[in-house]
């Protein structure tokens, strides 16, 4: 189809990651990763550390002292605070752009990212085999940046889409968008993970988060963590407009992520928790960049 | 326009006044409104059982049905309610479901049987809703006209 090839291509022309966050990626998929590596790259990008800085000194992280440092921030705003922060910085002009083709708002995309990271990175103790809890909040960050490239492509679409779901002509939205255009937003992501150099396990996330089955068998649990956080996102409140709470959960979960539903309610309120006190500091420092 | 987060509850009898809440997932709003004096109230009821969190309970009860309805009737009343429930209408939307046939991730569904279980031992049943399905929902209610507005992206604006 002509316009998933022009999709696909113009994820080509899109500007490469910042090498910051390029390198922030690359540490914190190494489980063995120390908190000094990550300090060191968020100090060498000016912006970065910036906007570590403001959040927190912000209200949300109360301190009597000022925190001066991005050395002295990390134990305030914990490690995945700061790498949240300093991805949705260099990224920000892929999560601020308007999601028409989803009618959503400025600022959705993120805060369903920001809240499918902080569940995935809750989940990821359920998980069968390990997954490190780090690499499960980067994956939700990622998850969905597709969405950013695929909605203007959807926009003319967008109507006929909502109708033809609602009517019941498509299991699921995915498969909706890949009617539309010939491809979806996870496939986009996939090519945009490509782009990006980015590690392999984080393609995986990017291509496969609705259909972990399919995802290579060594980032399977880590695909299965993000895409129960999706759905927590979802669930909890933060979608991403015309899409939100129309996928369907991939059946075999259960024997990846073993967590009861006591447990889960439980990751809904921590997560909702931790939502709320990042989701203004962050979002603040999202519209204050780019 | 009062606007109601995930487990706030409120009520209002406030001329020109709503209460609105946005973006119910598996989350419900439960809706009541006494057409006598006009008072209506809102509770973003979460999850259905308050076992799951005692402290959130204390800090939030309007976070679980079991602890939120309570919560929400003693709100209208300090509004203007008489004390009546034979008089309260109630209404219910939200709970958008997720097909997890090990039922874990049916929150939706379990939040709205948990609201009627109790508005049921309270002498009450909802009247209308806007419950399931695979969308989420924005609900606005207003004092002046009792009217309960649902929005939800890309579709037309409902009333229940």
């Amino acid at each position: 189809m002509v316009v998933s090839k022009s999709i696909i291509e113009s994820v080509r022309a899109l500007r490469p990651l910042s090498p910051s966050a390029a390198q922030l990626l690359q540490v914190m998929n190494n489980p063995n990763h120390s908190l000094r590596e990550v300090v060191q790259i968020a100090q060498r990008d000016a912006v970065i550390t910036a906007h570590i800085l403001r959040v927190a000194n912000s209200a949300a992280f109360a301190r009597r002292s000022e925190v001066s440092t991005v050395e002295k921030a990390l134990p305030v705003l914990g490690e995945r605070t700061v790498v949240g922060i300093a991805l949705g910085i260099c990224t920000a002009h892929l999560f601020n752009a308007p999601l028409e083709g989803y009618a959503g708002e400025k600022g959705e995309l993120w805060r369903h990212c920001l809240r499918c990271a902080i569940a995935a990175r809750e989940i990821s103790p359920f998980a069968a085999a390990p997954v490190a809890p780090e690499l499960a909040f980067t994956g939700g960050i990622l998850h969905d940046l597709g969405k950013a490239v695929i909605s203007s492509y959807l926009a003319n679409e967008r109507d006929k889409i909502v109708e033809g779901y609602d009517g019941g002509q498509f299991s699921d939205y995915l498969s909706a968008e890949q009617a539309a255009l010939g491809t979806n937003h996870a496939e986009v992501g996939g090519a945009l993970g490509v782009h990006w150099n980015l590690p392999a396990a984080l393609v995986q996330v990017m291509l496969h988060h609705h259909h972990p089955h399919n995802a290579g068998e060594q980032a399977r649990a880590l695909v299965y963590i993000v895409h129960l956080g999706d759905f927590i996102a979802m669930m909890g409140g933060s979608g991403t407009g015309t899409d939100t709470m129309s996928y369907a959960i991939d059946q075999s979960y259960s024997a990846y992520v073993k967590i009861s539903k006591r447990e889960l309610e439980r990751v809904m309120i921590r997560t909702g928790d931790e939502f709320e006190q990042m989701t203004s500091a962050t979002l603040n420092a999202q519209e204050g960049s780019v | 326009m009062i606007i109601l987060g995930v487990g706030d509850f409120g009520a209002t009898s406030k001329p020109g006044e709503a209460i609105k809440t946005i973006g119910l997932g598996s989350c419900v709003a439960v809706i009541m409104l006494d057409p006598e004096t006009h008072t209506v109230g809102m509770d973003h009821v979460a999850l259905p059982d308050s076992s799951a969190s005692a402290e959130r309970a204390r800090q939030k009860p309007g976070h679980f049905a079991d602890t939120g309805l309570p919560a929400l009737l003693e709100a209208m009343k300090r509004s203007g309610w008489n004390g009546n429930t034979r008089r309260l209408i109630v209404k219910l939307v939200g709970g958008a479901n997720v097909m997890d046939p090990n039922g874990t991730f049916n929150i939706g569904k379990r939040n709205v049987l948990a609201i009627k279980k109790i508005l049921w031992q309270h002498g009450m049943g909802a009247v209308a809703e806007a419950v399931g399905g695979q969308i989420s929902r924005t609900v606005t209610v207003d004092v002046d006209t009792g009217r309960v507005r649902i929005s939800t992206p890309g579709r037309e604006e409902m009333e229940i």
